[in-house]
């Protein structure tokens, strides 16, 4: 699935609030068809970098492209490209499940988003709740949904934000075995936020490591195993890219 | 895209109680407003009637006319000016202010404005679909009106009395979509829910209530002191200089007079100044609120 393609190009992205720096100078690519797993501990600015990138937040300096749309210029064109699940996804708890899609799928452009709809459903196998309110799901049929809502309209980058955060093991087994789908069978190239280092052993193909608003580690996944073949675990392998930051010099991807 | 934002507004304000629970309160009140604006004329009828009668046993012949002899038909729906001007625009209000609180409590802001959708094309559809509600209201409003009319009067209104009245329901619409801005302004720049509710709601009351009292309510109030015929009320240069200034901004006044222009038919005497003057605070309170929604990015980040 993967080629050479940059789908998502970032350059010294810096974000800051105040006097809190949350992305400094951020360098990332990443390419058509992968599944790249961007980890870092909690604030390390994973959130940060998928809100600018899916336009949310405007960044205090820098550029992005995804698609080859800019994200400061062509939000509007980049955003039909770009499916997006938020950590601890919402919905209109008083709309069912149908209603809530039509709407999100009409925001996407579908006009006449009906069949659309009962094909997402169809793909991620979520059939038979349509006109279940949302408010009566669980917490991983509301994943669901909200990977539906992400893929309504065929996006060809989709952003998870810690997608299995509060999910059973049947529930991050049910979503793995979703994105793997959407990505070897409908082609999408998916970005991943997580901590959970067991997902994206799994699922990823590429992973990217931030600290403090710097990308400190980007690897293919099976090129991470042999650098790190000492290491039992991927945990090993964070922990030990996360110590050895302090030891490298101050520029990006001080392991590549 | 913004009509989908609009329907999406009308749809789902059908499920929300206290929005039914006003607009049944509403529309009986239009009901009513009938009936007691016929049963009020019946009653000076009656009186004048039996009047009329002991004269004539009398032997008088100053027969005093007709009350109700050159009264416009729509006179006996004078009533609708005060239910608009305090629950319709309370019910604006809730209107308003619910659209989006909706979205804050139900936590989708991210998802929506992760679509190809800007942020000037939300707040229009809202304001698109607050329009379409108030409007249907108000076509409803106006068919109560028009049947109850015609079912205690007994006969249909002329096509120019249901023009007038066609246009009073055009200027409450406008009224009451002024109030719905203001709950929409406040559910836009407000941290809270309550604070989203709770401004508005003090504005409605400064509206309809503190301001016509410093202003016209003034004059009747001094006026109707009996206890000196000869006595001028007490007229100060503070409180003329407040009238003066307060007056043109007191927009439930200003209905009042544009509203009973119409039903009481002195269409001559029609208030420009103050029809303009729902515009002037209409159109930049809307502008704002699309900046101010424009600008609000902290909510997508947090």
């Amino acid at each position: 699935m993967e080629n050479d393609t940059v789908i998502i190009d970032v350059h010294s992205l810096t974000e800051k609030y105040k006097d809190v720096v949350a992305l400094d100078g951020l360098n990332l690519q990443v390419h058509r068809g992968e599944v790249f797993g961007f980890l870092g501990h909690n604030g390390a600015g994973k959130t940060t970098t998928v809100n600018i990138l899916t336009t949310l937040l405007t960044p205090s300096s820098g550029s992005a492209s995804i698609c080859g749309f800019d994200i400061l210029k062509e939000g509007q064109k980049l955003r039909k490209k770009i499916g997006y699940l938020p950590e601890n996804v919402k919905f209109y708890e008083d709309l069912t499940l149908f209603e809530n899609l039509r709407f999100f799928a009409k925001l996407s452009g579908i006009k006449k988003p009906e069949n659309k709809i009962i094909e997402t459903l169809e793909f991620i196998d979520f059939v038979g709740f349509e006109n279940k309110k949302i408010g009566e799901f669980s917490k991983g049929m509301r994943q669901r949904v909200g990977i539906a809502q992400a893929i309504l309209h065929d996006p060809e980058v989709l952003f998870l934000d810690e997608p299995t955060s509060g999910l059973d093991p049947l529930g991050i087994k049910n979503l793995r075995e979703i994105i793997t789908h959407l990505n070897q069978e409908k082609g999408i190239t998916i970005f991943m936020n997580t901590h959970l280092l067991s997902e994206v052993s799994k699922t990823c193909t590429t992973i990217g490591v931030l600290n403090h608003g710097h990308l400190i580690y980007k690897d293919t996944m099976e090129n991470t195993m042999k650098k790190f073949k000492d290491e039992v675990s991927l945990e090993e392998i964070y922990l030990d890219i996360d110590l050895k930051k302090d030891e490298c010099c101050d520029n990006d991807n001080c392991f590549e | 895209m913004i009509t989908t934002i609009a329907l999406s507004e009308f749809q789902t304000l059908r499920k929300q109680k206290i929005f039914i629970l006003l607009l049944m309160i509403f529309l009986s009140m239009a009901l009513f407003s009938t009936y007691i604006g016929w049963s009020a004329k019946n009653t000076i009828l009656r009186i004048y009637d039996e009047i009329i009668k002991e004269m004539g046993t009398k032997d008088l012949n100053a027969v005093p006319s007709n009350p109700f002899l050159n009264t416009a038909p729509l006179s006996i729906l004078k009533n609708m000016v005060i239910y608009v001007e305090l629950i319709g625009s309370l019910l604006a209000i809730i209107i308003g202010s619910n659209s989006f609180i909706r979205e804050r409590r139900a936590g989708v802001s991210k998802i929506i404005f992760s679509k190809p959708i800007r942020r000037i094309e939300f707040v229009l559809g809202k304001m698109l679909g607050i329009f379409l509600v108030l409007t249907s209201i108000m076509g409803v409003t106006f068919a109560i009106s028009i049947f109850s009319v015609a079912l205690v009067s007994a006969h249909i209104l002329p096509f120019a009395e249901v023009l007038k009245l066609l246009f009073f329901y055009g200027v409450s619409l406008i009224y009451m979509f002024i109030f719905s801005m203001i709950g929409l302004y406040f559910s836009i720049v407000s941290k809270s829910e309550s604070m989203a509710f709770l401004i508005p709601i003090m504005i409605w009351i400064l509206i309809s209530f503190v301001m016509p009292q410093i202003t016209s309510a003034l004059d009747p109030a001094a006026l109707l002191n009996p206890t000196n015929i000869q006595a001028t009320f007490p007229q100060s240069h503070f409180f003329t200089t407040v009238q003066t200034i307060i007056h043109p901004f007191s927009i439930s006044e200003n209905y009042q007079i544009i509203g009973k222009s119409l039903l009481e038919g002195n269409v001559n005497e029609f208030p420009m100044r103050s029809s303009l003057l729902f515009l002037v605070i209409l159109i930049p309170g809307c502008l704002h609120a699309m900046y101010k929604y424009n600008a609000c990015e902290e909510e997508m980040s947090e």
